[in-house]
């Protein structure tokens, strides 16, 4: 039963062939046997049971239930849950308990769906192998020896083991579409603005955005769908209309004019991705899509404005951990200056000071103009690329990550792969519009390959629309 | 290139500490980070706007009005220590 989709199991809860209870502890169960891939920080099993009870009996009793009634979804740790631990999968944050919900959180909750537990990941969001987790890395399910991506890992590697019927990630420059990816699950990073990150720790504030990883491309959009929405307690958050992400089921990609950076295809060097990526290409073609090979020169530099703006921010949003208001103190400091150096170092691992490092030198006199402004430039360079590049297509597709997955044990080969995996991803965050992940293929040792569909800003319908269309091709 | 002395200062700033062996480490990851960050310089940015607004249309202040905040008692819980609904800190004048 775990096996189901989203959009299943929600159909069998409610026609009542299944009840809530029966479907969290199919869950549970599963998560049992697959506690060797340490995909969750926290398993909220006797909650998860006592709601799932309750929305049965509401449902026996004939009231109305909502949308995502009774099913069973995986949160990442860094997205606040009242009263269940949130810890960013870092040892500043194990005790912390939130005392409100996120808005996303909010949202599921009010269409009844049950918190099975928090997803492990990167810690504060930094990485993309969840290797920097306080907790431990997560394993691939294709193959245990392999890392899950990241920062996303648990929640991506949750979905693909079938431990809930989907989850919540965070993606600031590629987060959710890259482990998605290496896990062969659904991922999206929705368009900057229209998921609230109220309640989401932040990391980068100008690049994070929320969204779901699922067994297939009709559950993402649906979750999409109930997670969007103006939140005015996030002050970038989107004002405008919101249109229907409903699947056309008739979509065709004849006439669609398909754009390929032509730079991204030099870039590959791992041939089973390469030739999986001229594979679908193809089938896109032999479905009637145009592809236009384009020149994006400026993309490549999306992973040296990540790290600049990205570490600036982070060294900014994670100055609040002090030792003082929440999260981990030192017991042993001399003053009140000792204390904030003692917690902060005993506190952040290696990942995340490195970070903090480099932001605040992007961020110091005499650095400032030098990286910070010309990072932001450079921003509007690329987000120029992308707005010229969809006056010519409708839809941009790439690989989602230039190679599969790594090994948790680093070998030369892989130490490369590790630096590189954001470079397909993170230009769509710096530009701030939508893509999508898909299951494309796999490689030749049996790892999950994912496509990304790249959207203009606000493209969303098109964007599930002609990944429906990809998905059922490829079936 | 950056040196052992400027990280140490940085660090300082940051308010971490890193032992010798940490710190040629850092130092290593961080040449290389810069060394990345460096190419920035390739592209020529005369005359181009920074990026400082949201792609998307928002309104940046809301209406000033006072909402019921987080409850005190249930925040401070959180806290490593607190004493009379305040946050306790190592005493900084004596």
């Amino acid at each position: 039963m775990h096996k189901k989709t989203l959009k299943e199991i929600i159909g069998l809860l409610e026609k009542k062939e299944v009840s809530s209870e029966e479907a969290v502890k199919s869950c549970l169960d599963n998560i049992e046997k697959n506690k060797h891939l340490n995909a969750l920080n926290y398993v909220n099993a006797d909650n998860a049971i006592k709601q799932a009870r309750e929305i049965d009996a509401r449902r026996a009793r004939g009231e109305r239930v909502g949308a995502l009634a009774g099913a069973p979804l995986i949160i990442k740790d860094n997205i606040c849950t009242e009263g269940i631990p949130t810890t960013c999968s870092s040892k500043m944050l194990q005790n912390f308990i939130p005392v409100y919900n996120a808005t996303v959180v909010e949202k599921l909750l009010a269409e009844d769906a049950i918190i099975l537990g928090k997803a492990n990941m990167d810690e504060f969001a930094m990485g993309s192998s969840n290797l920097s987790s306080y907790t431990g890395p997560v394993r691939n399910p294709y193959n245990n020896d392999y890392v899950s991506g990241g920062s996303s890992g648990g929640s991506c590697a949750s979905v693909s083991a079938n431990l809930a019927y989907a989850a919540l990630g965070s993606d600031t420059g590629g987060s959710i579409r890259q482990p998605a990816s290496f896990c062969g699950a659904v991922g999206v990073k929705p368009t900057y603005g229209t998921v609230s990150r109220h309640g989401l720790i932040a990391l980068s504030s100008s690049f994070d955005q929320i969204g779901p990883i699922t067994k297939n491309v009709e559950d993402a959009a649906f979750m999409t769908q109930i997670i969007s929405g103006y939140d005015e307690r996030d002050n970038i958050s989107y004002r405008g209309e919101y249109p229907s992400l409903e699947i056309d089921h008739e979509f065709s990609f004849k006439d669609k004019k398909i754009g390929v950076p032509k730079e991204f295809l030099d870039l590959l060097l791992d041939q089973d991705v390469k030739a999986i990526t001229r594979k679908q290409l193809d089938l896109l073609s032999d479905e009637g899509a145009q592809i236009i090979e384009m020149s994006m020169k400026t993309l490549e530099y999306a992973i040296p404005v990540y790290y600049v703006l990205g570490c600036a921010e982070a060294a900014s949003n994670l100055g609040r951990f002090d030792g003082i208001k929440y999260g981990y103190r030192s017991q042993d400091f001399e003053d009140l200056i000792d204390l904030y150096f003692k917690s902060r170092t005993q506190g952040f691992g290696k990942d995340v000071k490195l970070r903090i490092l480099v932001g605040n030198f992007a961020l110091s006199k005499g650095n400032f103009d030098a990286y910070f402004k010309k990072a932001q430039k450079v921003q509007t360079l690329i987000k120029q690329e992308f707005d010229q590049a969809f006056e010519k297509c409708d839809l941009i597709i790439t690989p989602t990550t230039p190679t599969p997955a790594f090994k948790i044990n680093l070998d030369q080969e892989d130490a490369q792969s590790r630096y590189i995996c954001d470079v397909f991803t993170a230009p769509v965050n710096i530009a701030g519009n939508a893509a999508i992940s898909v299951p494309a293929g796999a490689s030749s040792k049996g790892l999950p390959i994912g496509l990304q569909i790249i959207a203009p800003s606000l493209g969303e319908k098109l964007m599930f629309d002609a990944a429906y269309a990809f998905e059922r091709i490829r079936q | 290139m950056i040196t052992l002395d400027e990280i140490k200062k940085i660090s300082k700033l940051s308010r971490i500490e890193f032992d010798d062996q940490e710190l040629k480490e850092i130092q290593s990851e961080f040449r290389a980070i810069l060394n990345t960050i460096d190419r920035l310089n390739e592209l020529d940015t005369e005359g181009v706007e920074p990026t400082y607004r949201p792609p998307l249309d928002v309104e940046e202040l809301r209406e000033d009005i006072v909402k019921p905040s987080l409850d005190r008692e249930k925040i401070l819980q959180n806290a490593p220590e607190h004493e009379d609904g305040a946050f306790k800190a190592p005493t900084i004048v004596e």
